[in-house]
């Protein structure tokens, strides 16, 4: 990867251009290719990472960090999934690396899961959107849900970047499924019985 | 919102992502790390071949290699002439047969020889620095 960036001179606006068109020149080195992807995907990564549970600011940088890491590994992308999909699971990755750490020095008390799952309990007539229903989910569960959800991770994927058992992230992505449906759904929907995550292809 | 479609609802919502209005900053941004990354990389490239430029040519000095050079190329120049005035037939039959007729090889071309062995230096580090 290097080199000068591309003149724009005699070819199609950046801005027409396909993604898997825009990562090609990214491979020879047109940074400014592949500024048009950060321009196009950049809010989805930082709204994936904001959701995970970081903050805006360290939503940025992290995102900022997964594009570069996009910009070096570039040539990986054959272009089998969406750009956006393959930058997302950079970022999540990023983002794990920083949630382990700050989980090893700083572990959420024991008692936070069960007072969100009780404040959540009772609001299932107000209809919330995706960011506020995902406040009510532990740590654990909002970042499993994320992977699996917002970054496409299988179960198993998500399990490896998580470095946690298999068992542990589907049983956090069960439980943060029950607590979304109930905060999701609308108010006359009738009251479900089961989750739905059994019917996910997650491996 | 119905069971059976609850997966991909979820994931319906969570490729509902919002636009920030900085987005267009955000890309800049990226750019310009990517601008100051490139810039560092050569210039420390820069630095690392005139760094190695100048040890060599102090190591060069040092060792007082190009007297040296010179006298070694004179000295096969004259031992080449002497063996050709011996055997003016032996050595037009063995330039021939390597296809070097008329090539004589002093100290021109073993700075061509060094020269050539510096770029490629110079080429394996570049490619290093950008593969790791």
């Amino acid at each position: 990867m290097g080199g000068p960036a591309i003149s724009t001179a005699g070819r199609a606006p950046l801005s027409g251009l396909h993604d898997v068109e825009l990562a090609q020149l990214a491979t020879t080195g047109d940074r400014a290719a592949f500024g048009e992807l950060a321009r196009r995907h950049g809010s989805a990564v930082r709204a994936l990472l904001r959701r995970m549970g970081a903050d805006p600011t360290l939503a940025d940088d992290l995102a900022q960090d997964a594009f570069l890491s996009a910009f070096e590994a570039i040539t990986d992308f054959r272009g089998e999934g969406t750009f956006a999909g393959w930058v997302k699971r950079i970022a999540a990755r990023h983002y794990i690396r920083r949630w382990r750490k700050r989980a090893e020095l700083d572990p959420a008390p024991e008692g936070a899961e069960l007072a969100d799952e009780a404040d959540g309990a009772g609001l299932s007539d107000q209809r919330l959107d995706l960011d506020e229903a995902l406040k009510c989910l532990t740590p654990a569960e909002r970042l499993c849900v994320c992977l699996c959800y917002g970054a496409g991770l299988s179960h198993a994927e998500a399990a490896e970047a998580a470095k946690a058992p298999l068992g542990t992230v589907k049983s956090h992505v069960k439980r943060g499924l029950e607590k979304l449906r109930r905060r999701l759904e609308p108010a006359d929907a009738p009251p479900s019985l089961e989750t739905s995550s059994g019917s996910r292809t997650h491996g | 919102m119905a069971d059976p479609s609850f997966d991909a609802e979820l994931t319906r919502l969570f490729a509902q992502a919002p636009v920030y209005a900085d987005h267009a900053d955000f890309a800049r941004r990226v750019e310009d790390r990517l601008n100051v990354g490139w810039t560092l990389r050569r210039s420390l490239i820069g630095l690392l071949g005139v760094a190695g430029g100048l040890i060599a040519v102090g190591q060069m000095v040092g060792a007082n290699l190009i007297l040296r050079v010179i006298s070694a190329g004179q000295a096969s120049m004259s031992a080449a002439q002497h063996t050709a005035n011996l055997a003016p037939g032996l050595i037009n039959t063995l330039l021939q047969a390597a296809g070097m007729r008329g090539v004589t090889f002093g100290a021109e071309g073993l700075w061509l020889a060094l020269g050539l062995l510096a770029l490629a230096g110079a080429l394996l580090a570049t490619r290093s620095l950008e593969e790791f």
